[in-house]
């Protein structure tokens, strides 16, 4: 079964009962695969559509997701259960719980999405004080201010009022954390999250390669939180350093994060201001640098590397061209015609009827799709991701899926003849002026499409 | 496009054969004889019979090819559930392609089920034929699911890695049809009887009204995916065709499980 990918999990949805003789054909070696080429931050079982399980049935599922682990160093775990699940589960696996459990997918959200709500009221209990604890110092790490019942008198005091307006995390259990660099994305701010050393496995560990694709896709500000790395010594400093003389051409900034005299010396911090590195105390500190949100918002310079249309690029547009109708067709139900197409600059009017994504490819081909959509044609297409129309968080979210599903289509177009390519995450603009700043002058082919009298335009540039 | 695909698809199922037809008849009056006598006059269903009861499941101790002994045999609620079973035959496809298995792997599915259901009707003292024999055609969804996302089951797959969604709620949200519902309507196209069809819309919207249609819905619902989270099913993936509601079955989950944990 395939895992379903949203943000920066990948949650599998057994349906029925886990036993010993079923739950190896329920990630299957195929999966596993799948869900390491994903990179997500987080992979979990979901629980809510099983009604039996066994020690030996989770023991395997548990075996699959720790062989992802190992791969990609995420979370793991089992979510979306009740209290009698819960409890079965730490009663299974007294003395070896090293996975997580997520009450349900909100709680999950607060450790791994993207976007952290400072606002958000979440309300932490758990009969084990160090997991209470756990749990409180993970959420603030991350950005949240939860309370803290002291109590389970003070828990049910204040449960109902969490339940209606905010999140109650009780029934869940982090893992101890787990050595990585991940990567998220918040308002449009590139963050890797260092722990440990930073030292020569630097090299190692970082993937130069998607680093790359998202300068390409224009991330204008990158940021290293080195919060929770213990050490530093010159090889880590002088491979970060070297990441920031490269975005250079790009115009990008790179900042760090968490900065103090004990991972740091004045040396080491004198080599990452020369090579460009804003160097900041902490996170509270980041957030008031108003110019670097700013900045991160800013359509920016174009990258100065060549942006003209290549003839790998003309010779597959129809692969490009035809991928993107016969999803969006398939998806909302309409029939899809090309109305125009012509080689210019891009042309979006700067309307809230209109919504952009873009998303690189690289490999053998490079390029970038961008897809102006009616907000009608959107809203008919992503229905499957949107449940309420009026939500604009829920409409780029489903936009995002939708470019997810037509950027794995493409690459799986491209296999077939054996041309290999890769996609950078999606990026949707919410405000329609910075995609004629991104592109600035740069030509590419734009189509115009028509399905059943609504618009889709794609641009397919350098 | 989706819709077109359902009306091809419900267009071309086959009336059943008049045999057939007045064998089902027979059935239902009980008259065992009869309905032997007319299933014989079609040779294709003779040939369907023969080599479902005498598969392992059936516990015949010798091979059975007299369509009159088979008939006494299995009683008139099993044989009914078999005639019910060849019908689904004459819709299925010639490969599967969305689900991992092939026809001998859905025969297995429908005979296991017919097995444990009649254990549980048995143990819940309800032996109405129409309710007895529905448990063969109930896999007839699996084959409209089948036949409607065949062409474009890549692309259902992505869908599928990026949403939570079954393939009844993706086909309901874009055709405003549910999996059940045109199963509904292939059994009305087969003449079924109406406490047939309201045992469906039972099972299809999941009615809780304290009848005993309504609990038997339930227990036929967590069958369902009792069968369907066998290995051989979660590899070919069948578990996931339609959502699995567990509050609906919470209630009966307990004696669901002394049935046929028993057996």
């Amino acid at each position: 079964m395939r895992p379903v990918i949203k943000k920066n999990s990948a949650i599998f949805y057994p349906q029925g009962f886990i036993d010993g003789l079923n739950a190896s054909s329920i990630i299957e070696p195929a999966d596993i695969g799948f869900t390491i080429s994903r990179k997500p931050k987080a992979v979990f079982v979901s629980l809510k559509k099983v009604i039996f399980f066994n020690k030996k049935g989770l023991s395997i599922l548990l075996l699959a997701i720790k062989s992802i682990q190992d791969k990609i160093h995420c979370v793991i775990g089992f979510c979306e259960y009740d209290k009698k699940k819960y409890e079965t589960i730490l009663s299974m696996f007294e003395k070896e719980l090293d996975f997580s459990l997520f009450e349900n997918l909100k709680v999950l959200s607060l450790f791994f999405d993207e976007k952290v709500d400072n606002e958000q009221k979440i309300l932490i209990y758990n009969d084990d004080a160090e997991q209470k604890n756990q749990l409180a110092i993970e959420l603030y790490e991350v950005g949240y201010k939860p309370y803290v019942a002291k109590d389970t008198v003070e828990f049910l005091e204040k449960k109902d009022e969490y339940t209606k307006y905010g999140i109650v995390v009780n029934l869940s259990y982090i893992a101890n954390a787990d050595p990585k660099i991940d990567v998220y994305i918040k308002q449009n701010i590139i963050f890797y999250n260092l722990k440990n050393f930073i030292d020569s496995t630097m090299v190692k560990k970082f993937d130069i390669n998607y680093h790359n694709n998202l300068l390409r896709v224009g991330f204008k500000v990158f940021v290293f939180d080195i919060t929770k790395v213990s050490s530093m010594n010159i090889h880590g400093v002088n491979f970060l350093a070297k990441l920031s003389t490269a975005g250079a051409e790009y115009g990008t900034t790179f900042c760090m994060v968490g900065v103090d005299n004990r991972k740091l010396s004045d040396r080491l911090k004198n080599d990452l201001e020369d090579s460009g590195i804003l160097l900041y105390e902490n996170m509270e500190k980041f957030d008031e640098d108003e110019e670097i949100k700013k900045e991160a918002l800013s359509g920016g310079r174009t990258p100065k590397r060549s942006t003209k249309l290549t003839k790998d690029i003309i010779a597959h547009i129809n692969t490009f061209v035809d991928t993107s109708i016969h999803i969006t067709q398939m998806l909302s139900q309409k029939k899809g015609n090309k109305i125009n197409v012509v080689v210019d600059k891009i042309s979006i009017k700067d309307d809230a009827e209109y919504f952009v994504a873009l998303f690189g490819i690289y490999g053998a081909i490079n390029a970038m799709l961008t897809m102006v959509f009616s907000k009608n044609l959107l809203l008919e297409t992503c229905k499957i991701f949107i449940n309420d129309k009026n939500s604009k968080d829920e409409i780029y979210d489903g936009l995002v899926e939708y470019a997810n599903i037509v950027s794995s289509k493409i690459k799986s177009n491209f296999k077939l003849y054996k041309i290999d390519v890769e996609t950078t995450l999606p990026r949707a603009f919410r405000d329609n002026k910075q995609v004629l700043e991104f592109f600035g002058d740069r030509k590419g082919v734009s189509v115009e499409l028509d399905f059943d009298g609504e618009k889709l335009k794609l641009f397919l540039s350098k | 496009m989706i819709k077109e695909k359902i009306d091809e698809f419900i267009k071309k199922i086959p009336a059943l054969p008049k045999n057939v037809k007045d064998c089902a008849k027979y059935l239902e009056s009980g008259d065992l004889t009869k309905a032997a006598n007319s299933a014989s006059l079609d040779p294709a269903f003779v040939y369907y019979l023969v080599d479902m009861v005498n598969k392992p499941i059936f516990g015949f101790r010798n091979y059975v090819q007299d369509i009159h002994q088979i008939f006494g045999i299995l009683g008139v609620e099993r044989a009914s559930q078999v005639v019910n079973a060849y019908y689904t035959s004459l819709i299925l496809p010639k490969k599967w392609k969305v689900f991992k298995i092939n026809n001998a792997d859905f025969q297995l599915l429908q005979s296991s089920l017919m097995y444990n259901w009649n254990n549980i009707l048995k143990s819940l003292d309800y032996n109405k034929i129409h309710i007895a024999s529905i448990v063969s055609l109930l896999p007839a969804s699996l084959v409209v699911c089948e036949e409607i996302f065949e062409e474009n089951i890549e692309d259902v797959k992505i869908i599928k890695s990026y949403q939570d969604i079954s393939y009844n709620e993706l086909l309901y949200k874009m055709s405003g049809l549910k999996l059940f519902d045109i199963f509904e309507i292939i059994c009305k196209k087969w003449e079924l009887s109406e406490e047939s069809i309201k045992f469906i819309q039972y099972l299809s919207k999941k009615i809780e009204d304290g009848t005993i249609l309504s609990k038997l819905a339930k227990y036929l619902y967590l069958l369902m995916f009792y069968e369907l989270s066998k290995p051989k099913f979660i590899q070919a993936g069948l578990n996931d065709f339609i959502e699995f509601d567990i509050e609906f079955v919470q209630d009966i989950y307990p004696n669901f499980m002394n049935i046929v944990e028993e057996k």
